[in-house]
């Protein structure tokens, strides 16, 4: 175990000190003139459930794709496992660098986006299955068949063979989070999942982020507007606001019981506007 | 009635025209197959994000197709001897129609591959996909489809292409046509058949191209 992990004072003691899953140290993010995440400090335990809310542009999307190394940093240090996963200091193609080694910490992380992104071409199995075996070096068969596991899972078994263009905007992203189930990554980002789907698709999606969080061990990062969800799935809930973590506590807490002035405009605007 | 196109004659001359476009077509399948393989690169690098290769890249395919294939041409076989590489007129001409058409297809493929959308690129990312693997899962079977009746286009305006190399003495379909009327004095009958058998070829790779899409579409 790395014996400068920090070690986190809510694990008993019998627990080895283990290393926060990810952590956001210092880090910038500027797109030109716009800084879009200003000093952002964060840890997230393992196994930890954590919801990020806050206004437009405050930096919560940005935060995810900075950790999926979609995007690089200007300053700071993203550790994933005590690890460096990518530094402010590097130049931008050795943060967003495509050789095997980058791509072994990458591995840890998996992401469900907004808009699903499935390869249009493939069917639901082959979506699910093409990354396990190009990456991970499963053979067909056994890549066939984590897929179909997977696809299980979300409950779309009896969809394997379609393609996305003959799937509900739900099942597609069902299908989505099959996919990145299936690499059996540590942390999982959902970046608004459920914010392209039509109203009554939304639970059956909300569903499965249910299940795998009671599930237990995987880091899951959830950016939403779906605050009742947020208060019953998360652990914590972090308020984001220009570009920093402006609020972190105990879900119940933050919506209770906001300390901060911000975190009680915000919350007042999105639960009136219900 | 029968000197403006004597059947006898049209018949005599067939098979020396059937060779010949046989040469046709072997050359501009030759080409055609060398110029899709070279054209990949090309694109790649002129959509790299490394800003030289790109430019560079890129100002050779301007060059390339803002000159005529004739100056091409001529470079390639009367040029190219001068610094050491000397070539059978078919080598030069297979080499010019390749480069020149490979730099057509670059930026077919150059359009096709940048219509498949970033969050493509994304969600392979995501899943930790090497670039190649990228490329070739991802990529390529988004990107070629929409591309193939350019491709065709380009396929069929080589065939044409390739009777240039007539002036490099490369004995193919026009070539012949053009030799059988100066020993004759007649070129009426060559000339038709020889346009004829153009037509025939660009039909055929018309018909080639919707049978490649229609499979496409099927998957």
């Amino acid at each position: 175990m790395n014996a400068t992990a920090i070690i986190d004072s809510s694990l008993s003691a019998s627990t080895p000190p283990l290393a926060p899953a990810c952590e956001f140290i210092h880090v910038c993010k500027r797109y030109g003139s716009l800084t879009v995440l200003k000093d952002m400090n964060l840890k997230v335990k393992r196994a930890e459930k954590l919801a990020l809310i806050g206004p437009s542009g405050s930096g919560k999307s940005t935060l995810l794709r900075t950790l999926m190394t979609l995007e690089t940093i200007d300053a700071g240090e993203i550790k994933v496992n005590g690890e460096t996963l990518t530094h402010g200091s590097w130049p931008a193609d050795r943060q967003r660098s495509d050789r095997p080694a980058a791509r072994n910490r990458r591995r840890r992380i998996g992401m469900v986006f907004q808009q699903f992104n499935l390869f249009p071409h493939k069917t639901a199995v082959e979506n699910v299955a093409v990354a396990p075996r190009k990456v991970l070096g499963l053979s067909r068969q056994e890549a066939v068949e984590r897929a179909h596991n997977y696809l299980e899972m979300v409950g779309l078994s009896s969809k394997a063979e379609e393609l996305p263009s003959r799937l509900s905007g739900g099942q597609q992203q069902r299908v989505a989070i099959a996919r990145s189930l299936a690499m059996q990554p540590e942390i999982m980002l959902f970046d608004e999942v459920t914010s392209a789907l039509d109203p009554e698709l939304v639970g059956e999606v909300l569903g499965v982020l249910r299940k795998l969080a009671e599930e237990g061990d995987l880091t899951m990062l959830l950016v939403t507007h779906q605050m009742e969800f947020a208060r019953s799935f998360a652990d914590r809930v972090a308020f984001l606001w220009q570009g920093q973590v402006h609020e972190i506590g105990d879900a119940k807490a933050i919506f209770d019981n906001p300390r901060e002035e911000r975190t009680r405009q915000f919350l007042r605007a999105v639960l009136e506007g219900r | 009635m029968n000197t403006f196109f004597s059947l006898d004659f049209a018949a005599s001359i067939m098979p020396r025209l059937l060779f010949a476009a046989s040469v046709t077509v072997k050359l501009t399948f030759l080409s055609y197959s060398i110029a899709l393989i070279f054209a990949l690169p090309l694109a790649l690098a002129r959509t790299s994000s490394n800003r030289y290769l790109a430019m560079a890249v890129g100002s050779f395919i301007e060059c390339v197709r803002g000159t005529p294939m004739l100056v091409q041409l001529f470079l390639v076989f009367y040029g190219l001897p001068k610094i050491g590489f000397t070539m059978q007129p078919v080598t030069a001409g297979v080499l010019a129609l390749s480069v020149h058409y490979g730099c057509y297809l670059a930026e077919v493929y150059r359009a096709g591959l940048q219509a498949v959308h970033t969050t493509q690129r994304e969600a392979a990312w995501a899943l930790s996909m090497s670039p190649i693997d990228t490329l070739k899962s991802v990529i390529l079977p988004q990107a070629i489809p929409p591309m193939i009746p350019a491709l065709g286009t380009y396929l069929i305006g080589m065939f044409k292409d390739a009777a240039l190399l007539a002036s490099i003495s490369v004995f193919e379909l026009l070539t012949t046509a053009k030799l059988i009327g100066t020993e004759s004095f007649r070129y009426t009958e060559p000339m038709t058949i020889a346009g004829l058998l153009f037509l025939c070829m660009s039909l055929g790779a018309a018909g080639l191209t919707r049978l490649l899409e229609r499979l496409w579409v099927i998957r």
